[in-house]
């Protein structure tokens, strides 16, 4: 059942379009992670749903249109970057500020005050002001404080960009879990890709007003449909070729005119000669040290420039003999040095190919 | 961004704007009036008022005097007030927040109780008042403002770009000179423009020391009280006319930074 | 440097002025104790006459009185319609708070005598606003706003609103416009978030500028003298009356004493009650 329904949203900001024609649905209790770089739109959308924005097209939330509906009439929650936690309020009636608004009693009031104290870890911080808060406690305040109305979304804008990265990490964890807890369908802007594929059901990857790709993270990771998605989402390499026919499942394609390789792929007919963009990650680049044996079938051989050790495992940035250069993960099996000769090569099923829309 | 309704608020405020931006504008219209009363708008138009101020020695006296106050406690208070700033951002001492406060208490003390202070200090030592006893006074009044503007512009301005400068050999007062001064030079000329300000159009308490020589703003007090042709007008306007001008070109630059969102 | 030498030469200066400053000031507490022997001649003893003369005059101290009721009042309407302008500009757009900004700016650079000049040019018995009123046949004759306190009030309020203005305004832009968003996705309506969020931060603005007005006004000596003609005298007037006219130097040493007891005490009970109306902030 769908809560957010957004229906072919524009919205301009001056003479500049920021939003194009978007459409995107919230499913009850899916957490969708907006992704995108600055200026995408991404929280521009997230401020139409909540209503401070002017747009064209429709938006409805739990099956009701928003229409003329201002924001303190909708049923949502939001968390800012920056907290706005209302520095002249303590804990408790930064919390408990929605629900005084509803005139509820001063007890029911008090008593899911408390619940949300507990469940937030704030056990204790009740009558603290803000400016005695730490960057997280703050964070878990806000989020009570957007919980204890019982919105039917929840909007986050970058939460946790103002947090330091273990601390930053830790929260994601909780956000997650607690979400899951609640049940609550949420919205949430992230430019980090790595925070998206980590917490949400679905992504959505915007870029300059328009959704590129929307889907589950595994599905975005492993088959981004086009070149931005590709860059933005992971580390990749994109290689450009021509087709040359094909070999039962795989693609054949030759690059710079020399190299051929191999990509699977079912049913998608390419002319031979046709421009052929596709993907590998850096993780599925196979590496061979050359001694002796030269590159071979399927290989394209190049010279090792830089390393870089990540602990686990380490970066190797290879110049092609083609002239482009390209970024492999490899274990530790081999020590590689810059210099070396080195033969790269993949699997047909690890390559993509990548549609430009 | 937030689609709101402030009509009542827009009239309410442009409305307040009138008010206030209406005695400017009839002060310059009654100075340029033909006849003798002063009466807006102007009944036509004529520079006669302006032509007499040339007649009146002691409006030219007056405003001599007091330009020469001006620009003398201006030095004096900026000049004070960067050494006394710098002893405060940049020395170590006990009773630094005291210093400062001792600095700034004029400021707290009405301008009625200065001048009196100042006229019985003269009077009990037996000195004639005398433009040396004004610029005293002057000096006295402009100091706080100045050495206001110019500590806070040397607080914000960051030790570690000196430190830098002498690691990178520059001695202490090289590098004060030229890292330093060029960051505040906005504060400096701030406060030379307060305590311009602030000397050029004290009136309560320099009237108490004033003699058979006035500043302007006396001159001007008297005037109004006595006469009533649009005299008073003119050199009014003479004065404000060019403040309106350096606002509205300081502001052409800067203006946007000072009053817009965050 | 040797650190004696340093601080000779930075601190010296000031040291020197506002030395000079407070000698005069204790030359005026010792002549407040002093016996007048006739005009412009002070005694050399210690007497508590002149405290006596002024504390316990009705007359003299209804100057005092007048003072702070008119300062008081005058400062309640300054700061509602200070607030008024500075709640306007933080609403409008950048090229309406540059016209307002530049309107009181050059207010603020414009010495008060003019201002208050002009102030009377408005209001006086030939000013535009009693013509435009008897035109409008609003009143038959013109009404005497100047030498009453109703002008006087009036002159205080148009020339003390810049400096209730500027510390408002501060205040309202340091408000986080998240803040806001916050409060109206809670449910808080525009009057809501107007009385709950934006007033009670703008607090320390608001106090900081009833603090500095109340002062000016209460011992302004330009509005009631030149809005006033002598039939609004304050305090201000008062003592410079006792002092450059009646040369009794000791009586108005003590007025002028009180009057500096009186506004340090103010200052300290108005921050004191702001403090407590804004925590945390």
């Amino acid at each position: 059942m769908a809560v957010v329904e957004l229906r072919d949203i524009s919205a301009n900001y001056g003479n500049n379009r920021v939003l194009s024609s978007v459409s995107l649905v919230l499913a009850q209790g899916e957490f969708v992670a907006v992704l995108g770089p600055s200026g995408c739109g991404k929280t521009t959308l997230l401020r139409v749903v909540a209503g401070f924005v002017e747009h064209t097209g429709s938006v409805s939330i739990a099956g009701r249109p928003c229409e003329g509906v201002p924001p303190h009439k909708r049923k949502i929650g939001i968390v800012f970057q920056d907290y706005a936690l209302f520095p002249h309020r303590t804990v408790a009636e930064n919390i408990g500020f929605g629900l005084r608004l509803r005139k509820l009693p001063r007890a029911e009031i008090a008593v899911k005050v408390d619940g949300l104290l507990t469940l937030l870890q704030l056990r204790g911080l009740a009558d603290r002001y803000p400016s005695e808060l730490s960057g997280g406690q703050r964070q878990r305040v806000a989020i009570a404080r957007a919980l204890a109305v019982d919105p039917q979304v929840l909007l986050l804008d970058e939460p946790l960009s103002a947090l330091d990265k273990k601390l930053r990490e830790e929260m994601q964890v909780e956000l997650r879990q607690l979400q899951q807890r609640v049940g609550i369908t949420t919205m949430f802007v992230t430019h980090d890709q790595e925070e998206a594929l980590a917490l949400a059901d679905k992504i959505v990857v915007m870029d300059r007003g328009r959704i590129r790709q929307e889907g589950p993270p595994a599905g975005v990771y492993v088959r981004p449909r086009n070149r931005f998605v590709a860059n933005f989402i992971g580390k990749s390499n994109i290689f450009e070729g021509r087709a040359a026919g094909r070999d039962g499942e795989d693609l054949i394609c030759t690059i710079a005119d020399r190299y051929g390789m191999k990509i699977r792929s079912e049913g998608d007919p390419q002319l031979p000669g046709a421009k052929i963009d596709f993907l590998v990650r850096p993780e599925r680049i196979r590496l061979r040290p050359v001694s002796g044996t030269p590159a071979g079938e399927g290989e394209i051989p190049g010279t090792v420039r830089h390393v870089v050790y990540l602990g686990a495992h380490q970066n190797v940035h290879i110049a092609l003999e083609t002239g482009q250069v390209i970024e492999a993960e490899a274990s530790h099996e081999h020590t590689w040095q810059p210099g070396d000769a080195v033969a790269i090569g993949w699997r047909p099923e690890d390559a993509l190919l990548l549609i430009e829309d | 961004m937030w689609n709101r309704r402030h009509t009542g608020l827009k009239i309410a405020g442009w409305t307040m704007a009138a008010i206030l931006a209406l005695p400017l504008i009839v002060l310059l219209g009654v100075s340029v009036n033909p006849g003798v009363e002063q009466v807006f708008p102007p009944q036509g138009f004529s520079l006669r008022w302006y032509a007499n101020l040339a007649n009146r020695h002691g409006f030219i006296d007056a405003t001599r005097l007091t330009l020469l106050l001006a620009v003398g406690s201006t030095i004096v208070s900026v000049t004070v007030g960067l050494l006394a700033g710098i002893a405060i951002t940049r020395f170590d001492f006990l009773g630094k927040d005291l210093v400062l406060t001792a600095i700034l208490s004029p400021l707290i003390v009405p301008q009625v109780v200065v001048g009196m202070a100042f006229l019985v200090t003269l009077s009990s030592l037996g000195i004639v008042t005398s433009v040396v006893s004004l610029a005293i006074l002057h000096c006295v009044i402009t100091l706080p403002f100045a050495a206001r503007v110019i500590v806070s512009a040397l607080a914000a301005s960051s030790r570690s770009l000196e430190e830098a400068a002498q690691s990178l050999g520059a001695s202490p007062v090289r590098a004060f000179l030229s890292v330093t001064v060029p960051m505040i030079r906005p504060g400096l000329v701030a406060a030379a423009i307060f305590a311009f300000v602030t000397s050029f159009e004290n009136f309560t308490a320099s009237q108490f020391l004033v003699w058979d020589r006035t500043t302007l703003p006396v001159e001007l007090y008297n005037f109004v009280q006595t006469e009533s042709d649009p005299t008073a007008a003119a050199l009014s306007s003479l004065i404000l006319l060019p403040v309106i001008v350096l606002v509205i070109l300081f502001n052409s630059f800067i203006g946007q930074h000072m009053f817009s969102r965050k | 440097m040797r650190s004696l030498a340093r601080y000779l030469i930075f601190l010296g200066p000031a040291a020197l002025v506002i030395g000079f400053f407070a000698f005069t000031m204790s030359v005026m507490v010792r002549t407040s104790f002093a016996p007048n022997l006739g005009p412009a001649i002070v005694g050399d003893g210690f007497t508590l006459d002149n405290y006596g003369q002024f504390l316990g005059s009705s007359f003299y101290l209804g100057y005092l009185f007048r003072s702070m009721w008119i300062a008081f009042y005058c400062t309640a309407i300054t700061t509602v319609l200070g607030f008024m302008i500075a709640y306007f500009m933080f609403r409008s757009g950048p090229r309406t708070r540059l016209i307002v900004g530049v309107l009181l700016i050059v207010q603020f650079f414009t010495a008060y005598v003019i201002r208050t000049y002009a102030v009377m040019l408005v209001i006086g018995r030939t000013g535009i606003l009693n013509s435009t009123l008897l035109d409008l046949g609003i009143i038959q004759q013109p009404l005497s706003l100047l030498f009453t306190e109703v002008g006087v009030a009036a002159g205080m309020v148009l020339v003390s609103l810049p400096f209730m203005v500027f510390p408002i305004f501060a205040s309202l832009q340091s408000i986080s416009p998240n803040v806001e968003m916050a409060a109206a996705s809670l449910g808080a309506s525009n009057t809501r978030i107007f009385w709950q969020i934006v007033v009670p931060l703008s607090m320390p603005g608001v106090a900081a500028g009833v603090v500095i007005v109340y002062l000016f006004e209460l011992t302004s000596y330009i509005v009631p003298g030149i809005l006033g003609g002598g039939y609004v005298d304050m305090i201000a007037n008062l003592i410079y009356a006792k002092a450059m006219q009646s040369f009794d130097h000791p009586f108005a040493a003590a007025a002028a004493v009180v009057t500096l007891l009186v506004s340090a005490t103010t200052i300290y009970l108005l921050q004191k009650s702001f403090r407590v109306l804004s925590p945390r902030t």
